[in-house]
């Protein structure tokens, strides 16, 4: 592992808070403070795959929107290409943001409904590239179009005449057009249907090894994130629990609460699915404005012990590129 | 084909050739054609298919839901009274008191204007007679029995007190609260995370343990089938693709579609390489094509497949041979040794 170039982009304790009411929304109610990320760490090299798991509210997209400086981070570093970007003016992240693109969750809400396909899809080009002529944006757009599985013939459509598959690959084709080192793809999927899944999961991975992306890839659906990840990073009320290779965590996954997660996955087998006995989280993610003391886990762990409450365990390098957080990870279930 | 023969009299839920139409501006739309299938007591019946398939229209023609360009014709048989034949007055003795239905999105199902306790109760005042002091009693009971902490305290709230995980279960609980015989669960697990999702299957089987009641399963989850599910069927496009036991469908399956988005769903257990997906977009139910609703994004179509319906019709397996009560069935106009599936691969699990 030793041997990677210096990552794309690296992101120490990344923590993101918001001010909110805590009790009722009146002006007078004493203010808290929610924690939505607190402390993520991870690198991610040029042409990799990194998945974000986890279960809604533990702060996945929240982490997405910071690294492109859509929440402000509020402590922690992300450096992009070694460059400090936290604190960073709004003119250094318009630059920066040529190379950091986003597809979106929503796939028809992402997308401007008074614009044509062409429109949204030039849009990018139109803001950062302002030399390119606008009969070179519109020969980029078509050729675009075609490589995400479009035709050229609907550049002059709205995006309400698309399917939600096609409206993510509109989508896919904004987010392409300044050639991106980076693509934060949160929940690119999850909206669409099954068999259209597999069409834009497979789309993102070839555009992938055609193009040299890196692709941060968020999604709460453990088995998309392992078609398409080489790194998995798990987290749990905002912070991160276990970044570990994708071979490491679907085959050995050491951090408890990881191991909960895939056991919760069903097996496409009726009769090994009845058989397994297998041991749920019990309970609820617990609140982010008031997560519990140590290990933000340990309420809700099977191994929990009286260390766990009291100590917050940091990141720990098993020594093959793989970290867990946690005072008692071991390999296997 | 007929199928008074195949299923035992004692069938709890009989449907009979149900077919759902909608009357629109552009044109009769046929959401569900000629669906037959029983359920007994006890047992849980999945439907499984994408989007616009015709799940849900079936579970709501089932209650009389349907809704007001909406039509369905056929029968649907329940303690020797046909259920589409029913007045609407008729009909509110038996939906939420002996069939009931727990709808897809607990966020708009549940109504945010009363408190969990005041839309529990009402169900048990209007069928049971209770007063309100009684039902309240009982639906702390039940919503004890589906895992809500602190039920007592926790009913006088509003749905967006809940959490997504538990508001699915006060929808559960709600629908459970005058032991009905069927359950209707429509996608009761999909806006849920895996870990909610597995404590939710937990529950309903434990449920079904302890009730004896039947579930109509409604879903496009097949890990989810394969947890909870007796009898399958597979719909497209409103129309069964291939039925039968759990075992044949995960074992034997031979319909195009049904080997199709379970090549699409990316499997936990197989390895990163590509997913094998099906091209086009699921059908739209205004334009569906003259043959099989399937052909237009079928490997095998031929010029038959376009030109004709294909028949739902018996075959012989033997998962189904083990279990006669679910006959195996599957319409296509390819017989499975033609496709080359099925036998070499061995099922559906990888």
């Amino acid at each position: 592992m030793a041997e990677h170039p210096p990552p794309l982009l690296q992101v120490r304790d990344l923590q993101v808070h918001f001010p909110v009411h805590t009790n009722g929304a009146w002006p007078w109610a004493p203010w808290g403070t929610v924690k939505a990320v607190d402390s993520v760490s991870f690198d991610l090299y040029a042409g990799q795959t990194l998945g974000v798991v986890g279960e809604s509210g533990c702060g996945k997209s929240t982490l997405a929107r910071a690294l492109l400086n859509l929440h402000p981070a509020t402590a922690g570093s992300i450096l992009w290409n070694g460059k400090q970007m936290v604190g960073a003016s709004k003119a250094q992240w318009m630059a920066v943001r040529k190379d950091i693109q986003m597809v979106f969750q929503d796939p028809l809400a992402s997308l401007n409904p008074r614009m044509t396909a062409g429109q949204i899809i030039g849009e990018p080009l139109r803001i950062h590239r302002p030399d390119v002529t606008a009969a070179d944006r519109a020969q980029k757009v078509r050729t675009l179009m075609d490589r995400v599985g479009l035709t050229a013939q609907q550049v002059n459509r709205y995006p309400h005449e698309f399917s939600g598959g096609q409206c993510q690959r509109i989508g896919i084709a904004r987010a392409l057009i300044l050639e991106p080192q980076l693509v934060v793809c949160d929940e690119p999927v999850s909206a669409l249907d099954v068999s259209i899944q597999a069409q834009i999961v497979n789309l993102l991975a070839e555009l992938q090894k055609d193009l040299g992306l890196a692709l941060l890839f968020i999604a709460h659906d453990l088995a998309v994130v392992r078609h398409i990840s080489q790194r998995v990073m798990v987290m749990y009320l905002g912070r991160t629990m276990e970044i570990a290779s994708r071979e490491a965590l679907y085959s050995a996954a050491r951090h408890p609460y990881s191991q909960a997660l895939l056991a919760a996955i069903p097996i496409l087998d009726p009769e090994l699915e009845r058989q397994r006995s297998r041991q749920l989280l019990a309970g609820e993610l617990p609140s982010p404005l008031n997560p519990p003391s140590g290990c933000v886990f340990h309420t809700r762990c099977p191994i929990a012990q009286a260390q766990c409450s009291a100590a917050v365990p940091p990141l720990q390098s098993d020594g093959q590129g793989n970290q867990t957080a946690c005072h008692f990870a071991q390999a296997g279930v | 084909m007929s199928d008074s023969k195949q299923t035992p009299n004692d069938a709890l839920l009989q449907v009979r050739n149900l077919q759902v139409q909608f009357a629109t501006n552009d044109g009769p739309v046929y959401a569900v054609n000629g669906l037959n299938f029983a359920m007994q007591r006890g047992e849980t019946l999945g439907i499984v298919g994408e989007s616009g398939s015709g799940k849900s229209q079936t579970a709501l023609a089932i209650m009389g839901l349907l809704a007001r360009n909406g039509r369905a014709t056929g029968s649907v048989d329940y303690q020797g009274r046909n259920l589409l034949a029913l007045t609407e007055q008729q009909l509110n003795t038996v939906r939420g008191s002996q069939i009931a239905m727990a709808f897809q999105d607990p966020m708009t199902a549940l109504n945010p204007y009363l408190t969990v306790e005041r839309q529990m109760t009402e169900t048990l005042q209007l069928h049971k007679g209770m007063d309100r002091k009684m039902a309240r009693a009982s639906a702390v009971r039940m919503l004890d029995a589906v895992k809500i902490p602190a039920a007592a305290s926790r009913i006088g709230m509003y749905p967006h007190e809940f959490s997504g995980g538990m508001r699915q279960r006060v929808m559960l609980a709600m629908a459970l609260l005058c032991e009905p015989a069927i359950l209707l669960a429509d996608e009761p697990t999909t806006a849920l995370d895996v870990t909610v999702q597995a404590q939710v299957l937990a529950l309903l089987r434990e449920l079904q343990q302890d009730m004896g009641i039947a579930i109509l399963l409604i879903t496009h989850d097949l890990g989810v089938i394969a947890g909870l599910c007796d009898q399958v069927l597979v719909m497209y496009g409103g129309r069964v693709m291939e039925q039968g036991s759990v075992g044949h469908i995960f074992h034997e399956a031979s319909h195009p579609y049904t080997r199709g988005p379970l090549g699409a769903i990316a499997r936990i257990n197989g390895q990163g390489g590509p997913l094998v997906p099906i091209a086009g977009s699921p059908p739209q139910m205004g334009q569906l094509p003259a043959g099989c609703p399937f052909a237009p994004r079928c490997a095998w179509a031929d010029a038959l497949c376009d030109a004709q319906v294909p028949a739902l019709q018996d075959i012989a397996a033997p998962h189904a041979a083990q279990n006669l009560h679910y006959p195996a069935r599957r319409a296509c106009h390819r017989p499975p040794e033609l496709l080359n599936i099925g036998q070499s691969e061995g099922g559906l699990h990888g």
